[in-house]
């Protein structure tokens, strides 16, 4: 098992890369390193210029920008050994094996022939495509070379890996398994960046970041996202006899540490939303409160997760009306 | 270091492989040329086809024994249609491409030559193919020149029957010398002018009878000492009435001697044949290249495609190469890595140079080798095929070397300046037919003007072609000229692509 490394793998400050309109503008973040550190927006946000600019394949017009202690655009040949890309598309070789691009990207790296036999079978069943090792990549399926591009990217050993989108195209399940994969990397010590389009996904990382039309929205914890959505509050969803709504918002309304209740649209009647700080501090106080007034049917509280594409597009919208052109985020 | 040698064979086995898996790629391009080279040799005969005539003649002279025999002569490469005195109607057919010339005989040879005229024989033909109509106008003048010779040697037979007269003419001037000599003794002697006048006409006769014999003309020896003759006896007629005896003995003499000169041409003539005279030089071409072997067509042109093929193969392979991993992304995973843009090159050159080799190797070995019975190339062979190698394989081997890397270079550069797989391929195409026609393949190389050789000198198979027909058909080994224009070309193209493929893999 690998050490998590101390301090930070990557630091960018005001960083922008641009043609035209088009590109990322000023973007500001850290990434500790042994954390799982999503990127995510909409298609054309600049997840793919951040990752690119990340592993040097673009220079920043402006900013700073060191990786794993260094500036990507001057990287020597070890520090680009401590680096895996997994791009976002398959850019492997169709007429070659599936050993036999594991074998080529290894050599890339310069990998000893010798040595690298073991790897490159641990990898194969890492990925599970053990079976599949001597089959052309034109003929195996999407998921299976999105597996052997993460197995490529992995072939030798990087400290920091750069996924982009790695899940894209990709079924539920296999998502799932790509994920189960990152978690056990980042167990063994890796860092990883990993952008994508399922926001559901974030859930999955450590931290966040969310473009928006070139610009860094925000950086938080899955968590942290959900309570932006709410405008930086917990939210209780309280189910009651739809009878007992009025005394019900009536109690809540005198709890102090109750800011707002709302009835969620398009949703069956007696079902509540309430907003506090803290869910689990006060969700017990919260029944406790109601349990006193005997005349009220409770019939389900609990702390209310709405799904992260809820939370992405309720975030979206705040972005919109708050920043209708774009010009800037607020991190 | 070791690392960088892996790196440079990642390529070299990526490239290995990927070809290896396109077994109909690597067989048309064994096949292919072998097959063509096979066709060529079945039914290609080398020999130009022969040119359809219509002879227009006099008209009434269909039959004349004289047109019978032109017909007859006309040579090998004409194959007469028609003979005819309607020359609108031969007109016709040659425009309707019926026939390739109309050839119109004159009619008045005979009067034209007695009075010491030409007689044109014109030919007609109606040609847009300038190779084609040098070809006709070449034939046609080879044609008038035979038929010329013919004429002349006619004249010259008169004229060696005239030659029987010959040595009468000379016996009598030298009679009539003999009385201008005893009538100088008299002075005022009739006699001495009458034989005066006599040999000066029987001198002409006698340089008359010379050049009917061909010995005459301008500038000739028997001319000379006529003109002189008749030079001295016009002073020595003039002068009877006041030189001096002496003077006109000293001019005796030197008529006498010059006498003597015609006597001794005038011998010469009646020992030498008519033929001699006519066409005293006759072509005697022997081909003194050492080589044990019946120069043929397929012979000749085999190195030729060998090296052609070989420089395409490399072109259009390393022309989708670079251009390929731009396509296919490959380009993003090379920049993140610590691989550099000079140990892809290196090692994409090393993985095609083996399989170029050893397609070259194969290819040549099947058309020159003496392979069992049942083989593909031993069938090539009993077609015909079996190509001579009489050279050294070991400069061979350096050539093809040289060959491959001067044109995978080229085929790198086209790569690395193309941005679609079309556009590589249209360059290599591009690249295909100016060697067709620039590199000496087909079209000799001292056709062009120098600037236009400057091209070929720039195409590797223009050196290719020249050092495999050395080594494989004469046994020379290739010159050094050979030698550093395809390590020159390697070498420039190499550097060229190599800093474009660098410019075009660098972090943007």
């Amino acid at each position: 098992m690998r050490q998590a490394a101390e301090g930070c793998v990557i630091e960018m400050r005001n960083v922008s890369k641009t043609w035209g309109d088009v590109g990322v503008h000023n973007i500001t973040l850290q990434v500790p390193a042994g954390q799982i550190f999503g990127v995510v927006g909409p298609s054309g946000c600049g997840k793919t210029t951040t990752i690119r600019m990340l592993t040097g394949v673009y220079t920043p017009d402006s900013g700073e920008l060191r990786v794993l202690g260094a500036t990507p655009q001057t990287f020597n040949k070890r520090a680009r050994e401590r680096i895996g890309y997994m791009p976002q598309l398959f850019v492997l070789y169709p007429t070659l094996t599936v050993k036999e691009n594991l074998n080529f990207v290894a050599s890339l790296y310069g990998m000893p022939w010798f040595s690298r036999r073991k790897r490159l079978n641990e990898l194969l069943q890492f990925v599970e495509l053990t079976q599949a090792r001597h089959t052309l990549a034109e003929k195996i399926s999407g998921g299976m070379k999105r597996r052997l591009e993460l197995a490529c990217s992995l072939v030798h050993d990087p400290t920091l890996l750069f996924a982009d989108e790695p899940t894209a195209g990709v079924d539920p399940v296999l998502r799932g398994k790509f994920w189960d994969r990152f978690k056990e990397l980042q167990k063994s010590g890796h860092s990883l960046v990993v952008t994508t389009q399922y926001v559901s996904e974030v859930e999955y990382c450590d931290q966040v970041a969310v473009l928006r039309r070139g610009r860094l929205l925000m950086i938080e914890t899955p968590d942290g996202l959900r309570k932006r959505a709410f405008g930086g509050f917990a939210v209780i969803a309280l189910h009651v006899d739809p009878e007992d709504e009025p005394n019900t918002r009536e109690i809540l309304g005198r709890l102090p540490f109750v800011a707002k209740i709302e009835s969620p649209r398009n949703t069956p009647q007696g079902l509540l939303h309430v907003y506090v700080d803290d869910a689990g501090t006060r969700l017990p106080t919260l029944i406790q409160a109601l349990g006193r007034d005997p005349t009220i049917d409770t019939r389900t509280a609990e702390e209310f997760k709405p799904p992260f594409d809820e939370v992405f597009i309720t975030l979206m919208q705040q972005a919109d009306e708050k920043d209708p052109e774009g010009a800037g985020g607020d991190e | 270091m070791i690392k960088g040698i892996v790196r440079i064979l990642a390529f070299f086995g990526k490239e290995i492989s990927e070809i290896r898996r396109q077994p109909r790629l690597v067989l048309s391009l064994v096949m292919g040329p072998f097959l063509i080279l096979l066709i060529f040799g079945l039914g290609y005969s080398g020999e130009q086809p022969k040119l359809k005539t219509i002879l227009v003649v006099p008209p009434g002279s269909t039959q004349d024994p004289r047109v019978q025999a032109l017909v007859k002569n006309l040579g090998p490469n004409f194959n007469v249609l028609a003979v005819t005195a309607d020359q609108a109607a031969a007109q016709n057919r040659l425009k309707r491409g019926e026939t390739d010339i109309v050839e119109i005989v004159p009619k008045d040879v005979d009067q034209l030559f007695g009075r010491q005229q030409q007689s044109l024989v014109t030919v007609l033909y109606s040609q847009i193919d300038p190779l084609q109509e040098q070809w006709i106008r070449y034939l046609t003048y080879v044609q008038v020149k035979e038929l010329n010779t013919a004429l002349l040697l006619n004249l010259a037979n008169a004229g060696k029957q005239q030659n029987g007269n010959l040595d009468q003419y000379i016996n009598d001037a030298r009679q009539q010398l003999s009385t201008i000599q005893t009538g100088l003794q008299v002075a005022g002697n009739p006699q001495t002018r009458e034989a005066i006048q006599r040999l000066r006409s029987n001198n002409g006769l006698i340089l008359a009878s010379l050049i009917l014999s061909g010995q005459g003309g301008a500038n000739n020896q028997a001319q000379q000492s006529a003109e002189q003759i008749q030079n001295d006896l016009q002073a020595l007629e003039s002068g009877l009435a006041s030189s001096q005896v002496k003077d006109q003995q000293a001019r005796l003499t030197a008529i006498d001697g010059k006498l003597n000169e015609l006597a001794a041409v005038a011998g010469q003539v009646k020992t030498v044949p008519a033929e001699v005279l006519v066409s005293p030089l006759v072509p005697d071409p022997k081909n003194i290249a050492n080589v044990n072997y019946q120069p043929s067509y397929i012979t000749f042109y085999t190195p030729g495609v060998v090296a052609l093929l070989l420089q395409h193969m490399a072109i259009t392979l390393a022309a989708l190469s670079l251009v390929r991993e731009n396509l296919l992304g490959s380009v993003e995973l090379f920049r993140v890595s610590p691989t550099g843009s000079g140990q892809i090159m290196i090692g994409k050159y090393f993985g095609y140079t083996l399989m170029a080799g050893l397609i070259a190797a194969a290819l040549v070995g099947a058309l020159t080798a003496n392979i069992p019975l049942g083989t593909v190339a031993n069938i090539a062979v009993s077609f015909g095929m079996g190509v001579p190698f009489v050279g050294n394989p070991y400069w061979f081997a350096l050539v093809t070397l040289l060959l491959i890397w001067a044109s995978l270079g080229i085929g790198f550069l086209i790569s690395a300046l193309s941005q679609t797989e079309s556009q590589a391929v249209q360059l290599s195409m591009i690249t295909l037919l100016a060697s067709v026609f620039f590199s000496g393949f087909f079209l000799p190389l001292g056709n062009f003007t120098a600037a236009v050789r400057g091209i070929s000198y720039l195409l590797p198979v223009t050196h290719g072609i020249t050092a495999y027909q050395d080594i494989m058909l004469r046994g020379r080994d290739p010159t050094l000229q050979v030698l550093l224009w395809l390590s020159g070309i390697a070498l420039v193209c190499f550097v060229l692509a190599w800093a474009l493929w660098r410019r075009n893999l660098r972090r943007r």
